[in-house]
């Protein structure tokens, strides 16, 4: 393979990883809670500053900041979900959705009056600007955001899978009515659930504050691409959103090398199109008749 | 219990009604002169918007503390545009009911239709603040008038100062520009004059100006391996494409941005200092040696507490240009205060240009942009000549 090509082929899948993380929460969320929470890019942007203003207050590196960002994220979605959603989940889905879409024009706005919609960007000192290995040049932020993805989704495996309220979420996820006859709390689960959604999109918004320029409403562009990779994986499957973060960074990246930039949000929605035509409930999605 | 609620809720309202309608009658008493100013003071536009009024006020205070026009004092009418094109409307509409002599605005192309339109319906002037869109004035309007060079013009800028910079070696050039009418409007204007320069084009690269990395495009443009690289875009994408370069170490002989958003904006530099040394764009600026512009430059840092955003100087020239006609025409009538506004000839002023002159459309004949380079995390003029403030460096000789 050509150098470049591998080249555009490792920067897909690197910041894949981060789109990955974000789809990750979008996708849990919709799990317990069957809604689908339009703040995520918001919140997500929320991370941002979270770690913007710890890094820059306190002199530390954005990559320890990013705890700060981590317990803010969780603290919030447990709020909103605790004394937000919670409220309302006896009415229709469609309510709660706009709940969500809601919170994300607060959370937007109270940052652009916060923080202006100025960019501000974050320089990490010690982290030289690229790393090169022969023909190919990595980009340490990326690299360690990568790392971080993969530290993150293996402890939230082993929450998920290993520990008490994780088998609660995962029943909540499988069957409310039934999870709620088995004794688990859905009040407490679903809001740690959110939490733990909010963390995830926090901790990705946190990773691409050294690449990004960041500024209110940056959340938006990614609020529709987590939601395409948590369909395309199928609603619900955790697998699925990693993977299918993966398959949209380099889908994207590979349209930017070969056809130019302009053409990676096309190609990317058109294969999305493409694959729903042909399995409706996603790549790794159930299919709804096994559901019912 | 209700009903006495209700009764006194409704009194309350009226009273409010009634007090803010007074205040609106008290402003049109007073002797001033009002000018209407309509820019996005809410939303992502809002720092740009904010520093435009900023500037407007500085030209008005000027001219208030030295008499006024013929004895009268000037004041700005303020409304937020929003960033959209239905709110501009709006405020043009709540303006011209403010009886404003003419209307400023809007810093982007899209709102300034709108106001453009709206002032020709009323029959009042409108001065575009910042707006680079070339159709702007192509409607045949008569009340619309254009400080700023065009889209056009920085575009036809490029071809004829490439001259300065461009070295025998350099035979080929890429373009990597955002995909929206501004990116494409320019980079397709230098296309089709391309022949002109004497280069080769060897890469097209657009992007969509919301794009969270860049790297396969800058990979692309590596592959390409052109002696002269163009990136036209808005600020955020752009600085995303320089970090990426800069990052990556890679040498391009010469990048000459075309009213780039990042290049020439004040906190490129103070975000990448010296590593951005080199670059080069063609963009609007104030004019160094303009006594003006010393007055310009040191009283908004003075007021605002930072540099003056270079888009801000078209907010004080508007003021400027309009304050010159009024003083000509003596009096706030609409038609000969347009008349006047067509008549302007004024040779002092801040901008890196001739004149200030309108033709029939109302575009200003003499406008034009200049060309920077960052030279120890600075911005420099260095051409054209009679503004230049610093030599051309070029960085690394062209491949044979």
């Amino acid at each position: 393979m050509n150098a470049q090509v591998f080249q555009a082929l490792l920067d897909g899948l690197l910041m894949g990883g981060v789109y990955s993380l974000a789809a990750l929460g979008l996708t849990l969320i919709f799990g317990v809670m069957k809604i689908t929470n339009f703040a995520h890019g918001a919140m997500m942007t929320v991370g941002m500053y979270v770690v913007y203003v710890v890094s820059t207050g306190l002199g530390i590196s954005p990559y320890i900041a990013l705890i700060f960002s981590a317990i803010t994220l969780f603290a919030l979605g447990y709020i909103i979900q605790r004394f937000l959603i919670h409220r309302i989940s006896d009415a229709p889905t469609h309510n709660q959705l706009l709940l969500t879409l809601g919170v994300a024009y607060i959370l937007e706005n109270t940052l652009l009056a916060v923080f202006t919609p100025n960019y501000k960007s974050l320089e990490v000192e010690n982290l030289p600007g690229m790393i090169q290995i022969g023909a190919i040049s990595v980009n340490p932020a990326k690299l360690i955001a990568f790392g971080v993805v993969l530290v993150v989704t293996a402890a939230i495996y082993i929450v998920l899978y290993r520990t008490r309220i994780g088998k609660a979420i995962r029943a909540c996820s499988q069957n409310r009515e039934g999870a709620q006859l088995m004794g688990v709390v859905i009040k407490n689960t679903s809001a740690i659930a959110f939490g733990i959604g909010a963390l995830c999109t926090g901790i990705a918004g946190s990773l691409l504050t050294p690449i990004l320029s960041i500024y209110p409403t940056l959340g938006e562009t990614f609020q529709l691409k987590c939601f395409v990779i948590a369909i395309l994986g199928g609603m619900g499957n955790l697998w699925g959103a990693l993977i299918s973060g993966l398959i949209v960074g380099v889908v994207e990246s590979m349209t930017g090398y070969f056809a130019g930039g302009s053409w990676s949000d096309l190609t990317v929605y058109a294969a999305f199109i493409l694959i729903l035509l042909a399995k409706p409930s996603g790549l790794f999605g159930r299919s709804n008749r096994r559901e019912h | 219990m209700k009903r006495i609620v209700s009764v006194l809720v409704c009194l309350i309202l009226c009273f409010i009604m009634m007090f803010s309608f007074t205040g609106c009658s008290d402003d049109s008493d007073s002797g001033t002169i009002k000018i209407g100013s309509i820019h996005p003071l809410t939303g992502s536009m809002a720092y740009e918007g904010q520093a435009l009024v900023n500037s407007q006020k500085i030209a008005v205070d000027y001219i208030n503390e030295n008499g006024g026009i013929n004895g009268k004092m000037l004041e700005l009418k303020v409304v937020d545009s929003l960033g959209t094109a239905g709110g501009s409307a709006t405020a043009a509409q709540k303006l011209i009911n403010m009886n404003v002599c003419a209307l400023t605005g809007t810093y982007t192309s899209g709102s300034a239709q709108v106001v453009s339109r709206t002032a020709e319906k009323a029959g009042i002037p409108f001065v575009v603040t910042v707006a680079a869109s070339d159709t702007l004035l192509k409607n045949g309007y008569k009340y619309s008038f254009r400080i700023q060079p065009s889209t056009v013009t920085f575009s036809s800028n490029f071809i004829e100062y490439l001259s300065s910079v461009k070295t025998d070696d350099m035979k080929t050039v890429a373009f990597i520009y955002e995909d929206s009418n501004y990116g494409t409007g320019i980079a397709e204007y230098i296309e089709e004059h391309i022949d002109e320069t004497g280069l080769e084009i060897v890469g097209m690269i657009s992007y969509s100006a919301s794009a969270s990395t860049l790297s396969s495009e800058v990979t692309k443009l590596i592959s390409l391996d052109p002696d002269i690289v163009v990136p036209i875009g808005y600020y955020s994408d752009q600085s995303l494409f320089a970090k990426e370069i800069i990052d990556r170490k890679v040498e391009f002989p010469c990048v000459i941005g075309v009213a780039n958003g990042a290049f020439s904006d004040a906190k490129f530099t103070a975000t990448y200092g010296e590593k951005a040394d080199g670059f080069f764009d063609i963009n609007y600026r104030y004019n160094p040696y303009s006594e003006e512009t010393e007055y310009l430059l040191s009283t908004y840092r003075e007021k605002y507490g930072e540099e003056i955003p270079v888009c801000a100087i078209y907010g004080y020239e508007s003021i400027m240009v309009l304050a010159d006609a009024l003083r000509r025409a003596g009096t706030t009538d609409a038609e000969a205060l347009r008349q006047a506004l067509a008549e302007t000839e004024m040779g002092d002023h801040v901008l890196p240009q001739g004149a200030i002159k309108f033709d029939e459309t109302g575009e200003n004949i003499n406008s034009a942009g200049v060309m920077i380079q960052i030279q120890n995390g600075k911005h420099v003029i260095v051409y054209p000549k009679e503004y230049a403030e610093g030599e051309i460096i070029l960085k690394k000789e062209a491949k044979k």
